[in-house]
């Protein structure tokens, strides 16, 4: 029988507790959004003027060409990567299977303060060149900037997605083409490529979805999409609500980029067969080396470049007695807040998981879908809107430690809810019927069978949440208590006054613990498998 | 006797689907139940029902005298003394063997001496500190079953209890559960769609289709006298020829032949590929197809009416397709009205 109608029946209803902590968390995610339309429409007749400004209209239609020329640029860098990386005898495959994914690991911000500080005006290549009587460098900023920036560095969200499909799927269907005598490269056009279609649009909503709600990057570099154009209008305006209208096209964008990724998901469905084998290693032969020279082309780009020029800021500020007892201090903030934001979700989200996977049905799939978009929402909007909601209903709370915590947990959560859903789905819930049926009530069978068996992935939950949190720029930029510094500001902080030298330190470690979480992924990527 | 499990007008729906159709069955102490059916005839949801893993929409339930579901009443899973031996056997992975039997042990009793006691009983004795998945599958059905009797129960509940193990083990595992479950005593209910378990397992068997119960009684009531041709379908090797009876006899393209009931009109005539007996004379027929199965074959014979009948023979001479074999129906046959 089906574990849907099993789950939908009286005997195993959920607790009404459960349900109502599921409630709770669901509707305070709902919060920011609504509030932020709420407070928008309070302008009244000036919504429409505000909205059909020519600078918004032009913001409007920058961000869909950023969107669109670097999520269409993603997919061409990323798919044959992830083909690569799976199917074939590229040599030294294991390396560049990680390092190919690492570019995930510099934060937009950091992106653009390396590019910036790079090829910028003051910038490394200037103080290299100069000497040769290099005097003027090709402008880095407006799209050409952004689109190059961002392109290399969230590809990776479509190059994990795909590599996760080519395993996925039953290399007997690609066996079965090429016995019915297709060769290799009209097999993977025929055969592979429709299968991955449904991977190549989650990646890419997710990609899309990133550069909609891109600030950092776009603003070092100078392109003014919807997003920072919120920001500067929500610092430099005396009305702020004003800013909460322009965040309403955000706000729709957003939402029509959800739904089409829940379009592509119901066509997606995967019919692996359970008896799967390793899929035939293709020979790459006199390819080879071009594919090399590929990888590492992409790599360069998305690491090396990276590694290069932060570690020559942070050689050139040391040696130039940059103080580092301020980045210790950015340290422990970064780590607390991220620290408490993760414990935080992944208590938030457990109840939310146990009621969507133990009892499916349309309104614990409703409760969990609204929870999952939490996570499409620009982490403008989260802010924005806390900041009204406080300064009307709770001023004692605005730019507080824990309001802090409550917004990056409403927009992580779907991180730990993704970890805690996968942990439970793997737990055979015929070993909770059985607990129960010699003996242990509900509280037990959670304590002594359910939580055992979760705790790594809660665990993975957590620690994903809490280096995720770690490198958030936009609601920390606008929620933190007044002096209280953490990485990621004290990087933007010194990038936008073009204090290279002081942002390098805060910007190495925020990359190395962002690389932390994508070897965590990777790591969960080949465990998910066995 | 009385009977120790008694379920009145029991249903339950999913939706616009009626997966147990208000059912009555009745289960006296000690006995082994089989519930046999195809898949998706709502055995296995009727046995979860019973185990209090879902609950009816309308009806009653009362297992040792003690009401368990009613109008207003609902005992929770683990209240009701009524344990089920999972087709995955759900043993639990994060535990060694010796934890997983001793997690149901009642309070009061000593964990290790009854663990000990029960990996005796199931012959599996010392393996406490295995983990389940360094077991074989024949060894996790016991201990699977070692768990749900360290619980002392007083019903237990088994689903689909052979599925899951290799073909060539599931006779002998078979016959150790039932010398376990006897040696025991306990009140047992298990769901197959497995004839063979089903009569060879059981004291009685209820079959189940579409929801309903059609006949239930001790398998050798089941196969002698289906109470439809639904049931017989399920119970030995079914052919049904359509016939005319009158008085005791039936005619079709098998013949004339004496009927068990005094039904007349149009009917459906059970012959069973086992009471076909080849002859010197009798009905002449032609092979169509034989499958040799080793110590017996499987032939496919058409009737001279050109309707095609399956027998089933010892291999000790075999036939041939194309090949003329006679054949005669001895006893009396089955007939069921159109």
């Amino acid at each position: 029988m089906a574990p849907g109608t099993i789950a939908r029946s009286r005997g195993a209803r959920a607790p009404l507790a459960l349900i109502a902590f599921a409630l709770l968390v669901t509707a305070a995610i709902l919060l920011s959004p609504f509030y932020l339309v709420l407070r928008a429409a309070e302008q009244g007749d000036a919504i429409g003027g505000l909205l059909t400004e020519s600078s918004t209209i032009d913001a409007i239609g920058r961000t869909l060409v950023l969107t669109a020329a670097v999520t269409t640029t993603c997919i061409a860098l990323a798919v044959p990567l992830a083909w690569l990386t799976t199917r074939t005898d590229l040599p030294f495959r294991p390396f560049w299977t990680v390092v190919l994914a690492l570019p995930l690991s510099v934060p937009s911000f950091i992106g653009g303060f390396v590019v910036v500080s790079a090829l910028g005006p003051g910038g490394m290549l200037q103080d290299v060149l100069s000497p040769f009587g290099v005097e003027q460098l090709p402008s880095l900023y407006g799209f050409r900037g952004a689109w190059l920036t961002l392109s290399f560095f969230s590809y990776p969200y479509i190059y994990l997605t795909v590599r996760a499909a080519l395993k996925r799927t039953d290399p007997a269907l690609e066996e079965a083409a090429r016995s019915l005598g297709k060769r290799a490269l009209p097999t993977f056009w025929l055969v592979n490529l429709p299968q991955l279609r449904p991977a190549i649009a989650a990646g890419a909503i997710l990609v899309s979805l990133y550069v909609l709600s891109e600030f950092g990057a776009v603003s070092m570099l100078r392109y003014d999409t919807l997003t920072p154009m919120v920001y500067i209008r929500y610092t430099t305006s005396f009305d702020r609500s004003s800013a909460a209208v322009l965040a309403l096209p955000l706000l729709v964008m957003c939402a029509l980029f959800v739904w089409a990724e829940a379009m592509s998901r119901g066509r997606g469905r995967y019919h692996g067969s359970s008896q799967r084998r390793p899929a035939r290693t293709l020979k790459l032969g006199r390819w080879r080396w071009p594919a090399v020279a590929y990888c590492a082309l992409v790599s360069a780009l998305g690491v090396g470049v990276p590694v290069v020029v932060l570690a020559y800021w942070l050689i050139k500020g040391l040696s130039e007695g940059e103080s580092t007892t301020l980045v210790m201090e950015a340290i422990v903030n970064s780590v607390q807040v991220s620290a408490f934001a993760a414990v935080f979700t992944v208590v938030a989200s457990l109840p939310l998981a146990i009621f969507a996977v133990r009892n499916p049905g349309r309104f614990s799939g409703l409760l969990e879908r609204l929870a999952y978009s939490g996570q499409s929402l620009p982490g403008i909007t989260i802010a924005l809107s806390l900041v009204f909601f406080a300064a009307h209903y709770a001023t004692s709370i605005y730019q507080t430690f824990g309001l802090l915590v409550f917004a990056l947990s409403v927009r992580f959560l779907p991180e730990a809810l993704g970890a805690c859903r996968s942990a439970l789905l793997q737990v055979n819930p015929h070993t909770e019927e059985a607990a129960r049926g010699v003996g242990a009530n509900q509280w037990r069978v959670f304590l002594r069978i359910t939580a055992p068996q979760i705790m790594p992935g809660m665990a993975t939950g957590a620690l994903l949440a809490f280096l995720t949190t770690m490198k958030e720029l936009q609601i920390t930029l606008l929620l933190s208590p007044i002096g209280f510094d953490t990485l990621t500001t004290q990087v933007w902080g010194a990038t936008s006054q073009a204090f290279f030298t002081r942002a390098a330190l805060p910007a190495i470690v925020l990359v190395l613990l962002s690389a932390g979480a994508v070897l965590v992924l990777l790591y969960r990527e080949r465990t998910d498998r066995q | 006797m009385s009977q120790f499990v008694t379920v009145r007008n029991v249903s339950r729906h999913f939706g616009s689907v009626t997966a147990v159709d208000n059912v009555a069955l009745d289960v006296e102490q000690g006995q082994v139940l089989a519930l046999l059916g195809p898949s998706g005839c709502g055995k296995t949801t009727l046995l979860r029902i019973l185990g209090g893993l879902d609950a009816p929409d309308t009806g009653t339930i009362s297992i040792g005298g003690r009401e368990m579901n009613g109008p207003s009443t609902f005992v929770p899973p683990e209240q009701r003394q009524v344990v089920m031996v999972f087709q995955d056997f759900a043993l639990f992975p994060h535990m060694d063997i010796g934890k997983n039997i001793a997690f149901g042990v009642p309070k009061g009793i000593d964990k290790k001496q009854r663990v000990r006691e029960l990996l005796d009983l199931v012959g599996l004795p010392g393996l406490e500190k295995r983990m389940p998945h360094q077991l074989s599958g024949g060894q996790q059905q016991r201990i699977a079953l070692a768990r749900a009797l360290a619980a002392n129960p007083r019903l237990i509940l088994l689903d689909e209890p052979f599925s899951n193990l290799d073909p060539s083990i599931r006779a002998r595992v078979r016959d150790e559960v039932r010398q376990l479950i006897r040696a025991v005593g306990i009140t047992a209910i298990f769901v197959t769609h497995d004839q063979d378990e089903a009569l060879s397992l059981s004291d009685r068997v209820a079959v189940m289709i579409g929801g309903h119960i059609l006949q239930v009684g001790s398998p050798a009531e089941i196969y002698a006298n289906p109470a439809s041709r639904c049931v017989a379908e399920f119970i030995g090797q079914a052919n049904f020829l359509r016939g005319e009876a009158a008085a005791g006899f039936v005619t079709c393209d098998a013949g004339r032949l004496a009927t068990h009931s005094t039904a007349s009109g149009p009917v459906d005539v059970l012959i069973r590929a086992e009471d076909i007996e080849r002859s010197h004379d009798g009905i002449k027929t032609t092979v169509e197809s034989v499958s040799f199965l080793g110590h017996e074959q499987m032939v496919t014979l058409k009737l001279p009416g050109g309707s095609q009948i399956l027998a089933r023979w010892r291999a000790d001479s075999l036939v041939e397709a194309g090949q003329t074999v006679c054949i005669t129906i001895p006893g009396a046959v089955h007939v069921f009205p159109v």
